[in-house]
């Protein structure tokens, strides 16, 4: 059925819609003249059949174009460049149409951690996610990625570590040979509050006291929260005790100098002289030093030489003993010790039945 | 047909079916005897821990001239090993849920902050590490790799993130194993 627009006014008749969409649905002139024609209605008003169906095809037409227009729409992300590690932010999201109501999902990557939102935007296209404290904890170069139809946008957010709050202090050498004869490496862990290595500008003041009062100090720069260096021994053997500061973290360590191997060991023996009679213990004592006079370390291995077999001792607190029996005929009896190449005197005992001096 | 015929045929197709029956019988019993006499699993003495080389794909080292002290063709491969088993620990993590491997391959805060990652509910996969040895102890005890742009996807819920990451760590040997410490990520 074709119904006939009727027009108060004299104007051009209006195109069919198959003219108009030939003509371009977005033509100038189309539109116009459909409205003349609603308005010039009256009071029984009359649409053509293209009218009609454009009335049916209205809500297409506007759901096309707002498809069309979220594809063409960009999402505009506004966030700092760099934030501090658990400090609260918060990014600015526009979405270029300008429509409101419109979701935007959004991630953020920061070391191992992954945070999303979905948010929805408010008048003018604009949604806001603000990002609480103590949330983004690790530091590095971040990302924060925007999606909206079917489009992405990345903003990178750095992510600065905090003040050095904790550190652990490592060492290559638990003890090391004194008099400057061995060296070792000191090894300082910096971490913020969160666990992320400091900021490079975080240094570590690493003190070393020797035995004999002295000190020394290094300022080190770390990489990745580590820094490091080579230490040396210093004066005679003893405790060096290692302390590190880098901003509000503190460590401490003690490393231990200790003698060089035995250079001489004098040996001696009690009683010097004893009867056959096999009741006398005979305690043979070897004193082992280093080169520079101290006695070597505790537990350094000393060998008895008996004549006829041999023992063995452990140095403790400078000497190491070793307890025999005394022979059982009389005669002159000789005794070594030696430890690696370093041999001691030889020493005698003296068995006999006549009575000791 | 005759009863002797059914009889034969009926015989006929119970030999037919008992041979392959039996024979499936036995291979069977002769498996699960065979199970019990296997015993324990020799690596078990080694706590479990294997030594995995990752692929070229996987994992590479492009750079081995550290800081400190040189590093043995052994500790390298023990390191570059440890690097990609903890990446894969922590993969696992994400998909099942189950952090037991987690403190094998890293420890103090990192392992901490891994433990949080596995719990996010999402799913990651990396690949294509390329290495650098940037520090590594006289005591062979710390160590500082560096990782060059490496794959790092995360999938969660609103989709697959694919990602290029550099990361620095630093791992340290604790009572036989490499485990990671400390590290930055820098997505690029």
């Amino acid at each position: 059925m074709t119904r006939k627009i009727t027009l108060n006014t004299p104007h051009p008749p209006t195109p069919s819609l198959s003219q108009a969409i030939e003509r371009g649905s977005r033509s100038p002139v189309f539109l116009p003249s459909l409205t003349r024609g609603w308005r010039g209605a009256g009071g029984e008003e009359q649409y053509s059949k293209g009218v009609r169906i454009l009335l049916l095809l209205l809500p297409l037409l506007f759901a096309f174009s707002g498809s069309t227009a979220q594809q063409a729409a960009v999402v505009i992300v506004r966030a700092p460049a760099a934030v501090t590690a658990g400090a609260a932010w918060s990014a600015e999201i526009e979405v270029t149409s300008g429509s409101a109501g419109e979701k935007v999902d959004l991630a953020v990557f920061s070391g191992l951690q992954h945070l999303t939102e979905q948010v929805t935007t408010g008048t003018g296209g604009v949604a806001r996610w603000a990002i609480p404290a103590n949330v983004i904890t690790q530091a590095g170069e971040g990302v924060l990625i925007a999606r909206y139809g079917g489009e992405e946008t990345r903003r990178s957010v750095r992510v600065i570590p905090g003040r050095a709050a904790q550190a652990d202090l490592i060492t290559t050498a638990n003890a090391l040979r004194a008099y400057g004869e061995a060296r070792g490496t000191l090894i300082v862990l910096l971490r913020d509050e969160f666990g992320n290595p400091p900021r490079e500008s975080a240094e570590a003041a690493l003190t070393l006291t020797y035995p004999g009062g002295d000190q020394t100090t290094f300022m080190l720069a770390h990489r990745t929260g580590l820094a490091w260096t080579w230490f040396s021994s210093m004066g005679d053997p003893g405790r060096v005790r290692v302390h590190v500061t880098a901003e509000s973290a503190l460590a401490d360590l003690e490393v231990r100098q200790v003698p060089g191997e035995a250079a001489s060991i004098t040996l001696a023996i009690t009683p010097s002289c004893a009867a056959p009679d096999g009741r006398d213990v005979i305690r043979l004592s070897a004193q082992a030093v280093d080169s520079h006079g101290v006695p070597v370390v505790d537990g350094t291995l000393i060998r008895f030489d008996l004549g006829d077999g041999f023992g063995f001792g452990r140095v403790a607190n400078g000497s190491a003993t070793l307890s025999i029996p005394a022979p059982l005929q009389a005669g002159l009896y000789r005794y070594h010790a030696s430890s690696g190449s370093v041999r001691s005197r030889s020493i005698f005992l003296r068995v006999t039945d006549e009575v000791c001096p | 047909m005759s009863k002797d015929k059914v009889k034969f045929w009926i015989f006929a197709f119970g030999i037919a079916l008992l041979i392959p029956v039996g024979l499936i019988g036995f291979a069977l019993m002769s498996s699960f005897i065979a199970e019990f006499n296997t015993g324990a699993d020799p690596a078990s003495i080694f706590r479990g821990h294997s030594l995995y080389a990752p692929s070229v794909e996987e994992a590479q080292w492009v750079s081995i001239q550290p800081e400190g002290t040189a590093a043995t063709e052994v500790e390298l491969e023990e390191l570059i090993s440890a690097y990609w088993l903890a990446w894969e620990a922590l993969e696992q993590a994400h998909l099942t849920g189950n952090l037991a491997d987690l403190p094998t391959y890293w420890a103090g805060d990192a392992l901490d902050a891994a433990r949080r990652s596995a719990e996010s509910g999402i799913t990651v996969t990396h690949s294509g590490h390329r290495l650098r040895l940037v520090f590594f102890s006289d005591d062979s005890s710390v160590a500082v790799v560096r990782d060059l742009g490496f794959s790092y996807t995360v999938t969660d819920a609103s989709g697959v993130y694919a990602l290029t990451a550099t990361t620095e760590i630093v791992l340290t040997l604790d009572n036989g194993f490499w485990r990671i410490r400390q590290y930055n990520v820098d997505f690029l």
